[in-house]
């Protein structure tokens, strides 16, 4: 809405509204010294005792003015004060109201800019369009929520719009450089309750590469014992794929979980899962805004292959006390946040914590125990997000920030009195520690810089135990069969970058970063050869102190510039290029180019992208991809082991129409070199001295696929389908005899149905349908041969077969209510719905009392589950 | 641990029990033999000897010739043997191995005797030795020079011994690491040739003696791709190959015939001497 405010000032004496003096020729002297236009015209209709009529929105009411006029007409110091903003006076009766001078007369360009937040709690807006009413212009916001950009010397138009907000239209007469502040207010009463018309407004296309993820789909969408979570919402998109159930991270475009760079605020974090991977380390409450990019990746973004996944938090609100709760089958979580020092701050804290702990013991003691076994497992994690967000100046803002994440699990199990020997222990835990310190400033009217100091570090340890009695040539044998695996890594990091917004043609974002990593990788295995297992207590402090953890340190140096340039209306293209050096131990050192475009043609249905990357990644990841208990090892690269290379190509199309349909289609093409994964049979021996990098398996691959989807809103409902057609190769000199295989992860054929359906203002349905390929896994034959006298499997290729296919339904629904004091959620559903038995890992076991009888086994986590949860927000 | 369900995915049931394994690893100059085993199956039977390997019929054909020499069974040493001078094996000559059928789309499995490797050059430095517990510890770099020759060797096994058969041990494989394959079930070291990216092989060695080493002696040997796949095999396997905390070795074998797996390859081995100065 057009919003005027007339304002006028009647200081009407008698005498001068009989007409003895024109109102202009009124003299007065006055000063002002950087004083806000609006108040001198005020002050000076109080002064000359004239009536000053005019509209606030004609007016850039923001500027400032300093004059000094000593008995001056009021006429002649109205025309200073104005001619710069391209207005002027006209007399009306005895007023004087101030009107726009004719905009053909004045040329050259100014710059609008400023900030967009969200009204109710003071959040700057990532990513909201600022466009031009006849669309000859525009601009997104930063992730500082400010934009800018130049137009021509006259009144225009203009949009803001974010999706899940109100839009707001302004007219704005910019004859000089224009500060815009604009609060947007969300949309609905209900945060959560997804908005059916804003869901294809997702689909505007801002960029080539960037895939903004709905923040309000992520909250809304389907839950796993009542947690909604980004990670799992991400992998219901099309090329994007959870491994299997309890195997963390997520595979993109045929790359491992380790090639996906995920950053929070801009600071990476290693380890993104609980629970295994089945919940994000990210409370989805603490998320303001997620950007995805699997192809076409900006140069800004450097360091890993295949994927980024930029994760921004709230920064807490600014305008009140405000915050939500949610109690679910799985964990408690909240998040409280508002104001500190009134206008100059605000704060966040957001934790969550599991309590399965409190029951899982028991049940799995009652299942052991029904197997004639002594155990029991155990298991939490937790995190805790904080942050402190301080405005030094309107145009500077310090912000502070820290995660930490934990997951500890723990397990043991003996056979039954009776029984052979038959004991297990496994203890697994990892954690992530973020600390960072960032300063935010625009400089002038189209620059601004961010500085960013951090520290992250992940830990991660892997101990397992297995000691049995085993039938061998009809004796019983002793064996044990234990390894510890463990990661550190330690990173400290300083990133400047600048988002230039250089004029409506141009926006540049260039900048460097630096990190420093010191890697402590570790791993040791034991079986009965080395050691009498009776003979002593073998626990992961033994194992360590078989194996000194070796400390690798090494520098990464990144400079990058990137382009956005906008070559006509619809159609603009992001030319970047990155520069890597990375100094590795024993004065290795490495260095790279890395030369990034991404297209973009958006028509008013049609739009077309097309996108090159090249990418590289210092740093590896050891990981057994779900073969057997966790056992992720990251290492840097050395004078032995190179970076990990990759190029991604990618085009697609997409068509909307005016009736709520859109479909589009991608085909992307990966090569990845020099990437690494585990060595066959007998694991790596990581440690001080022990020449392990010449045994870590370096190879090469390639991955292809397409990617299609249909999206259609119907009256209430919204039906969502994407289908993935997914090859990902691999061939490792030491692997398979040389020979190619199938990325174990990969999954050939994905296909995601989903369906949300607002059953009434307060109230909706959502199911959710995945079926896919299974992953591959390699089979053995049903042959045996005798090695060391032991009976071996053999296994002719790696990754010959695939699991059976994978396929979940989930169900649930969301009811809201609206109170005086703030909204509750209460959500019920059906994970796994039908109860399918997907598969987790397979394992060949020796049977103990057969000799030489194997069985390969397929273990399932994830039945069908009940999930509630109830939530409150204030 | 924590798990839903376990289901038990069925393991491939045509391949069944008594196929034979065969291994048979033929080195220039020497009796040729071959380990002739039955498998077993995954679901109980043993891999066991042969009933009556007298009854056995196995041969090895040179070159394009229609005959084979058979083997006969060395009860002695429990193997097939072919005495040397019954078949002396010729470099660049193409040797089957007959009675075991023939190989998917193939026919008999077959390897040629590989050219023998010279060493053009050795460097020994950084000499160091000091003692310990009443040893002497020896450690020193290496740089193994292979001659340049027409035909590239594509894979090498190199065992390096003291002039008293001592193992130096390599604790560090100082070039092209990712195209030298330390073995774990026997001594020395095999080479991927063609991942070298210069003719040298560079090391760190090291030895612990009761007598201080004086010469280096080499065994070069020019192997068959099967050769280096099979010990590649036999080396990653685990200790108990029963148990599931390993990504799985998968078999390096060249004979896959409808009556037998196991590996047929060939070794032509050159052996030097070097003084340590």
């Amino acid at each position: 809405m057009r919003k005027i405010i007339l304002i006028v000032f009647l200081f009407c004496f008698t005498q001068f509204c009989q007409g003895q003096t024109r109102p202009d020729e009124v003299i007065v002297s006055y000063t002002a010294y950087n004083k806000p236009l609006k108040l001198v015209l005020k002050d000076l209709a109080k002064i000359s005792k004239v009536s000053l009529i005019y509209s606030e929105s004609r007016l850039p009411s923001d500027e400032i003015v300093s004059i000094n006029a000593k008995n001056e007409k009021l006429g002649s110091i109205l025309n200073v004060v104005l001619d710069d903003f391209g207005v002027s006076y006209k007399i009306v009766g005895n007023q004087l109201v101030i009107v726009r001078v004719e905009s053909k007369n004045i040329k050259g360009e100014s710059r609008i800019y400023g900030y967009i937040r969200d009204k109710v709690s003071g959040e700057f807006l990532i990513g909201a369009n600022i466009f031009l009413h006849d669309k000859s212009g525009g601009t997104i916001t930063n992730d500082n929520g400010f934009f800018s950009f130049p137009v021509k010397k006259q009144e225009h138009r203009i949009h803001f719009s974010y999706l899940g907000y109100r839009s707001e239209i302004r007219d704005i007469f910019a004859l000089k450089d224009t500060f815009v502040n604009i609060s947007l207010h969300p949309d609905g009463l209900l945060n959560e309750i997804v908005i059916m018309d804003d869901l294809l407004e997702e689909e505007h296309e801002q960029t080539a590469s960037q895939q903004n993820m709905h923040i309000d789909k992520i909250r809304s969408s389907n839950h796993l014992g009542g947690e909604a979570d980004l990670f799992r919402y991400m992998a219901t998109q099309p090329g994007v794929s959870a491994a299997a159930e309890g195997i963390g991270g997520l595979n993109v475009r045929g790359g491992s979980a380790d090639q996906n760079l995920v950053l929070l605020d801009g600071v990476p974090v290693y380890n993104i899962g609980h629970a295994m991977g089945i919940f994000s380390v990210f409370s989805a409450n603490a998320i303001k805004n997620v950007s995805f990019y699997k192809g076409g990746i900006p140069s800004r973004y450097a360091g890993r292959l295949s994927s980024v996944i930029d994760v921004h938090t709230k920064d807490g609100n600014i305008n009140k006390l405000s915050g939500d709760a949610t109690l679910s089958t799985i964990a408690f979580k909240g998040t409280l946040e508002g104001p500190v020092f009134k206008d100059k701050g605000s704060f966040l804290v957001s934790y969550r914590r599991t309590f399965i702990d409190v029951w899982i013991k028991e049940f799995t003691k009652f299942q052991n125990k029904g197997k004639d076994r002594i155990g029991s497992d155990n298991y939490f994690f937790s995190d805790m997000n904080t942050k402190l967000n301080f405005r030094l100046s309107s145009k500077t803002r310090l912000l502070l920030q820290t995660l930490h994440s934990n997951d500890d699990f723990s397990s043991f199990s003996m056979a039954g009195d009776g029984n052979l020997k038959d004991d297990s222990a496994n203890d697994l835990n990892w954690g992530n520690h973020l600390y960072s310190l960032r300063l935010h400033s625009q400089v002038g009217k189209a620059l601004f810089s961010k500085t960013t100091l951090y520290n992250t570090s992940y830990k991660f340890e892997s101990f397992r135990n297995k000691q049995f009695d085993a039938l061998s040539s009809g004796d019983t044998i002793s064996l044990l069969d234990a390894s510890l695996y463990e990661s550190e890594i330690n990173e400290y990091g300083m990133k400047q970058e600048f988002d230039w917004l250089i004029s409506s043609k141009h926006t540049i974002k260039a900048g460097f970063n630096y990190q420093n990593r010191t890697f402590r990788p570790r791993a040791t295995t034991l079986s009965e050869r080395d050691i009498d297992p009776n003979a002593q207590k073998i626990d992961a402090a033994l194992l360590k102190k078989l194996n000194e953890k070796p400390n690798i340190t090494g520098n990464e140096v990144n400079v990058f510039a990137e382009d956005l340039i906008v070559l006509g209306e619809g159609v603009n293209v992001n030319l970047g290029l990155n520069y890597s050096f990375m100094q590795a131990n024993n004065n290795k050192n490495y260095s790279a180019l890395q030369p990034r475009i991404a297209l973009l043609a958006d028509g008013d249905h049609l739009h077309f992208k097309l996108g090159a990357s090249r990418m590289v990644q210092y740093m590896h990841l050891l990981t057994n991809n779900g073969l057997g208990f966790p056992s992720d090892v990251w290492l840097p690269v050395s004078d032995i082991i190179a970076p990990q290379k990759s190029w991604i190509f990618n085009t697609s199309f997409g068509y909307r129409y005016n009736s709520g349909l859109r479909f589009g289609m991608e085909v992307y093409f990966k090569t990845m070199e020099e990437i690494s994964t585990n060595k066959e049979g007998i694991g790596l021996d990581i440690g001080q001295g022990t020449d392990w990098e010449s045994e870590v398996p370096v190879g090469d691959g390639y991955a292809y696929g397409l990617e299609s989807y249909v999206e259609k809103v119907l009256g209430k409902t919204l039906f969502s389908l994407n289908y993935t057609y997914s090859i990902s190769d691999r061939r490792f000199a030491d692997l398979n005899n040389g020979q190619k295989f199938p990325f174990g992860l990969n999954r050939d054929h994905s296909l995601k149905f989903s369906l949300t359906y607002r059953l009434s203002q307060f109230s909706e349905f959502l199911l959710n349908w995945s079926y896919m390929s299974g992953n591959y896994y390699s089979q053995p034959i049903n042959a045996t041969i005798e090695i060391n006298g032991k009976p071996v499997v053999i296994f002719p290729l790696k990754n010959n077969a695939t699991f059976p296919h994978f396929h979940r339904l989930d169900v649930g629904f969301s009811f809201y209510n609206v109170y005086k004091w703030g909204r509750a959620k209460f959500f019920l559903g059906l994970y796994n719905a039908y109860n399918r038995n997907n598969p987790f890992y397979t394992e060949l076991v020796r049977n103990k009392e057969t000799d030489g009888k194997f069985e390969f086994r397929q273990l399932s986590l994830l039945p069908v589950l009940p999930t509630l949860s109830y939530s409150i927000s204030f | 641990m924590l798990a839903s369900c376990i289901d038990v995915l069925p393991i491939p049931s045509d391949i069944g029990e008594k196929k034979l394994f065969v291994v048979c690893e033929m080195q220039v100059g020497e009796h040729v033999k071959a380990d002739v085993t039955y498998t077993g199956t995954a679901n109980g039977v043993l891999p066991k000897d042969l009933e009556v390997p007298d009854t056995f019929n196995i041969s090895l054909a040179e070159g394009d010739k229609d005959f084979g020499v058979p083997f006969r069974f060395d009860s002695k040493e429990e193997m097939f043997l072919i005495e040397k001078d019954l078949i002396p094996l010729k470099q660049g000559v193409r040797y089957k191995f007959r009675g075991i059928g023939n190989n998917p789309n193939t026919s008999e499995p077959s390897v040629v005797i590989p050219e023998p490797v010279l060493i053009d050059t050795v460097i020994l430095s950084e000499i160091n030795t000091y003692s310990e517990n009443n040893k002497f510890v020896t450690s020193m770099k290496c740089i193994v020079k292979i001659s340049k020759n027409e035909n590239k060797p594509a894979y090498l096994f190199l065992v390096l011994k003291t002039e008293n058969n001592q193992i130096w041990t390599v604790t560090r494989f100082e070039k092209d690491q990712g195209g030298l394959k330390r073995l774990h079930h026997r001594e020395g070291f095999m080479v991927d040739y063609a991942r070298l990216t210069t003719d040298e092989i560079h090391l760190s060695l090291t030895l612990t003696s009761s007598s201080l080493p004086t010469r280096i002696k080499m065994d070069v040997s020019n192997v068959t791709s099967a050769f280096y796949q099979y010990n590649n095999y036999l080396s990653n396997i685990v200790s108990d190959p029963g148990q599931s905390a390993q990504i799985p070795a998968i078999a390096g074998f060249n004979i896959n015939t409808e009556k037998a797996f196991g590996s047929f390859s060939a070794i032509n081995t050159t052996q030097r001497s070097f003084e340590i100065k």
